[in-house]
């Protein structure tokens, strides 16, 4: 395989568009490069050489029976399925015509830069709730909404961030329902203090509108 | 005041090969490209990834030599 395929930037782009796995069960290559702060394997950014060694090992009986002629470039459906394969070396034309072949095949996707963007912000969600900043973890997650909304091959990031604003909207309409029964017990401002800090935090949510109006129908502070 | 002076050159000169040596056993950190072909840690988070992505998986085999 030409040294030159996997750095073209027109094999980067159209890897984007895919999953890629690299399985290589030899460690002859320098196992630990330095990368800034990381330590990778020279043959690959952002792996490690055990990881190869193990993907070989989990995928060469899936692929092959017996001897694996080496280089041998694969596409799959989704779930795992070889759609079509090449071997021996290849080049970055025709790794990228493999790709978009696969790609017509499974129809539509999301891209790696949008994928990452989805998962950074789902995480960057759970972290803002862990950390109780609310207001945090709701731009987030409507980040996603906004971006991927329409467009359906997102619908399973899609539905992640919907599922946790329901999460967050369900815990805000708790905390009105807990305030409700502390004003009927006379402890009105513990109530007031409560869906003012759910209106203030959970804006955009349908609890928030809740908490102002339950705040509305308060008795006035003395 | 010679002899200091060459003694000094000496030093230098003898300091500088052992750096030299020290350079040639640890490598320099590589720089990370702007951009590279994001490889999967596993193939349990590949299929995972790909099923939530809904896009192919381009399984590449390899030797070192």
């Amino acid at each position: 395989m030409d040294g030159s395929v996997y750095p073209n930037k027109d094999v980067i782009v159209a890897s984007k568009t895919v999953v890629n796995i690299f399985c290589n069960n030899e460690t002859e290559h320098q196992a630990k490069k330095k990368y800034g702060s990381e330590e990778w394997c020279e043959a690959n950014y952002g792996q490690i050489c055990d990881e190869h060694v193990a993907n070989h090992n989990k995928t060469s009986s899936m692929f092959f029976n017996g001897t694996i002629p080496n280089p041998t470039s694969i596409l799959c459906t989704p779930d795992g399925k070889e759609i079509t394969r090449k071997k021996g070396g290849i080049s970055g034309k025709e790794l990228i015509d493999m790709m978009k072949e696969a790609t017509a095949k499974v129809g539509a996707g999301i891209g790696q830069d949008e994928y990452l963007f989805g998962k950074g912000k789902l995480k960057a969600a759970a972290d803002a709730v862990g950390a109780k900043k609310m207001k945090d973890a709701i731009e987030a997650l409507n980040a996603i909404t906004k971006a991927f909304g329409k467009n359906a091959a997102a619908k399973p990031l899609n539905d992640q961030a919907q599922a946790k604003l329901k999460e967050l909207n369900d815990a805000g309409m708790a905390i009105i329902e807990a305030a409700k029964a502390d004003a009927a017990a006379d402890k009105v401002e513990d109530a007031r203090k409560a869906l003012k800090d759910v209106y203030a935090n959970y804006k955009g949510l349908e609890c928030s509108k809740v908490a102002e109006k339950e705040m509305a129908a308060l008795p006035k502070a003395k | 005041m010679k002899v200091l002076v060459i003694c000094s050159a000496l030093l230098v000169t003898v300091a500088s090969a052992f750096a030299g040596d020290r350079d040639k056993k640890e490598p320099k950190p590589g720089q990370i490209p702007a951009d590279y072909i994001h490889w999967a840690h596993s193939w349990d988070e590949a299929v995972a990834e790909a099923k939530e992505r809904n896009v192919p998986i381009h399984v590449a085999f390899h030797k070192d030599h």
